[in-house]
């Protein structure tokens, strides 16, 4: 009986793929053309379990969202508190709503975070409600007063004040409660605008599935997303050049850049073997402002770089040195690497390569990679047969179909003729030229 | 292009090497050839260029030098070399200047013969033949272009069927 995969993932008609069914035990290997699909399908999988693993923060920032505007009116009523009390109150006072969102983002009990807003809403009532002692002065009054109808948006009829607030906090309690919901219920729908915010409504695949060792945890027509056991966390890397892009507004990119200015404390001997056999020192990440810049590449022989100024290659090592000491990477963790032998001279690539085979033997970390490059695909595939782990690793070719600009995805296990056969289209062109 | 018993027979007895005459079949078999019957015919046979290399060094009172594993003469009457590379190490060991030499050494044994066929073919197994043409292609410094990788469909396609399909490699 063939052994079922840890995961698959089902992808059918998305963007430039007409299907795909991959599996991934161990390390996979997906080969193609430009424009085949394959950076579609390493993002499809990135922000699906970042948005599986990470849901109740997903939701808790959707209810911060949604509350943007009551927080910004309670800054606005503490600020506008004039009072005789102490300049510490006051302090305490203005920094109330930013602990209050703080406190929203870090808690499991959402149950509890609704009274402290409830609690911060009946203050700032009462300090407009303060009038005999003028703390809030009319026209200031007025003010306020139009902000929460805006917040409110009153369709039947205009609200008072003291109807005002309590509107105002029915509004936060519902946001509140179906925030709770739909932490307890998962619904996929949080999935799938997650992926219209990335891919436009239009362009959502037909069908996309995850299964766990042959069950659905994930699809997009089904209510719920289940919660994940093989795969807790997704690390998406898809160029070293991440460290120019402070600012990208590419998400993926501001995810592994927070990930990377993590404490390091942990002692891992395969980021050691980077160190000491491939580029020769260590990373070290700053805390700064400008987090891109606080990067130092510490040489063996005492030499200290900005990581910026050094060769592209060593920041490709860098990264997966940086998340190896600060623990990032573990048995549970997703790599999806696109092309990762950007920039890497062919020495380097079958060294990359080399790392990711004991990444995955040691340490048990799943990885997904998309590459053009006949060394990468050559050495996963021998070195993990010399590892003895090349039972756990797939090989995908992303065939054309019968129409044009889309692809099938064959599965190949582990034989990479195909994959070759289609680079060596290349060969065959550079040797029409007579070289 | 097409082998000829007929000639690779007579080019063997010219040479005097007779003895290093061998079927076809039996040569790939000895070579690690197992992927199953591509319909050769049973008494083609090929010369086992070590064999004549040997006989050589032997009457020269030297070391053999490397050679190509076998050769057999075309319709043509061109000399063909055919080294077969069925085992996976062999694809991990292909060294250049070994391949080069291996060329040489059985051009000098056949006395640089000037009816050699241009392209010398290096046969692997067909789970291989693309790796080696990739890496065959990439050495550096380059290797020439006449050197080939095949799998023995090609080699029947090539020099031992009727007919020569248009898509293998081209003679």
């Amino acid at each position: 009986m063939t052994k079922t995969p840890d995961i698959n993932i089902v992808v059918d008609k998305f963007r430039a793929v007409e299907h795909a069914d991959i599996a991934i035990n161990g390390i996979t290997v997906v080969a193609g053309e430009n424009g085949s699909g394959k950076s579609s399908i390493s993002k499809l999988l990135y922000f699906l379990y970042r948005t599986v693993a990470g849901y109740d923060n997903i939701v808790k920032s959707k209810l911060l969202y949604d509350l943007r505007d009551v927080a910004q009116l309670l800054d606005i009523m503490f600020q506008e508190y004039r009072t005789s009390e102490t300049s510490d109150i006051k302090e305490g006072n203005r920094r109330y709503s930013l602990t209050l969102r703080k406190s929203l983002l870090e808690s499991d009990h959402l149950e509890i975070e609704v009274y402290k807003w409830l609690e911060a809403i009946n203050i700032v009532e009462n300090y407009y409600k303060d009038s005999e002692n003028n703390k809030i002065n009319p026209i200031k009054q007025n003010r306020i007063y139009r902000i929460l109808l805006d917040i409110l948006k009153p369709k039947e009829h205009e609200l008072n004040m003291t109807e005002s607030f309590e509107a105002l906090r029915i509004f936060v309690q519902e946001q509140f409660s179906l925030a709770q919901t739909n932490i307890r219920n998962r619904p996929t729908s949080i999935f799938i605008e997650e992926l219209i915010e990335l891919f436009s409504k239009e362009d959502l695949p037909q069908k996309f599935e995850v299964l766990e060792y042959g069950s659905p945890i994930v699809a997009l027509d089904s209510e719920q997303l289940s919660i994940p056991y093989n795969i807790q966390n997704a690390i998406y890397i898809d160029s070293p050049i991440i460290f120019y892009g402070d600012g990208s507004n590419n998400e993926h990119w501001d995810d592994l850049l927070e990930l990377m200015q993590k404490p390091s404390n942990e002692n891992s001997n395969i980021a050691n073997l980077i160190n000491t056999e491939i580029i020769k020192g260590q990373v070290t990440a700053d805390d700064s402002i400008y987090a891109t810049e606080g990067y130092k590449f510490l040489r063996n022989d005492g030499q200290i770089f900005n990581l910026l100024d050094v060769a592209t290659g060593i920041k490709s090592f860098s990264i997966l040195q940086l998340l190896l000491k600060n623990g990032s990477i573990n048995e549970k963790t997703l790599m999806i690497i696109d092309e990762p032998e950007s920039h890497l001279h062919p020495q380097w690539i079958i060294e990359y390569a080399r790392i990711v085979v004991l990444l995955n033997k040691h340490l048990g970390v799943k990885f997904f990679l998309a590459t053009h490059n006949p060394d990468m695909v050559s050495a996963i595939r021998y070195i993990s047969e010399k590892e003895g782990t090349l039972e756990k690793v797939n090989f995908y070719l992303a065939e054309q179909s019968d129409e044009k600009f889309k692809y099938n995805y064959k599965s190949l296990n582990t034989d990479i003729e195909p994959i070759f056969a289609s680079f060596n289209i290349a060969l065959e062109r550079i040797n029409q030229y007579g070289i | 292009m097409k082998y000829s018993k007929q000639a690779t027979v007579a080019y063997a007895g010219a040479l005097g090497k007779e003895e290093c005459l061998e079927p076809l079949n039996d040569f790939i078999i000895r070579e690690g050839y197992s992927e199953g019957d591509l319909g050769f015919v049973a008494d083609d046979e090929l010369i086992d260029m070590d064999c004549v290399e040997h006989i050589i060094a032997s009457y020269e009172k030297r070391s053999p030098s490397k050679s190509m594993d076998s050769s057999f003469i075309a319709d043509n009457d061109e000399v063909v070399f055919m080294e077969f590379r069925f085992n996976y190490q062999n694809l991990k060991n292909l060294d250049r200047q070994k391949l080069i030499d291996k060329v040489k050494g059985s051009t000098i044994a056949l006395s640089n013969p000037t009816n050699l066929h241009k392209k010398y073919y290096f046969v692997f197994n067909s789970n291989l033949k693309q790796q080696a043409i990739s890496r065959l292609n990439r050495m550096n410094p380059m290797i020439p272009q006449n050197y080939i990788a095949v799998d023995m469909k090609d080699v029947m396609d090539l020099f031992f069927s009727p007919e020569t399909p248009s898509t293998h490699p081209s003679s």
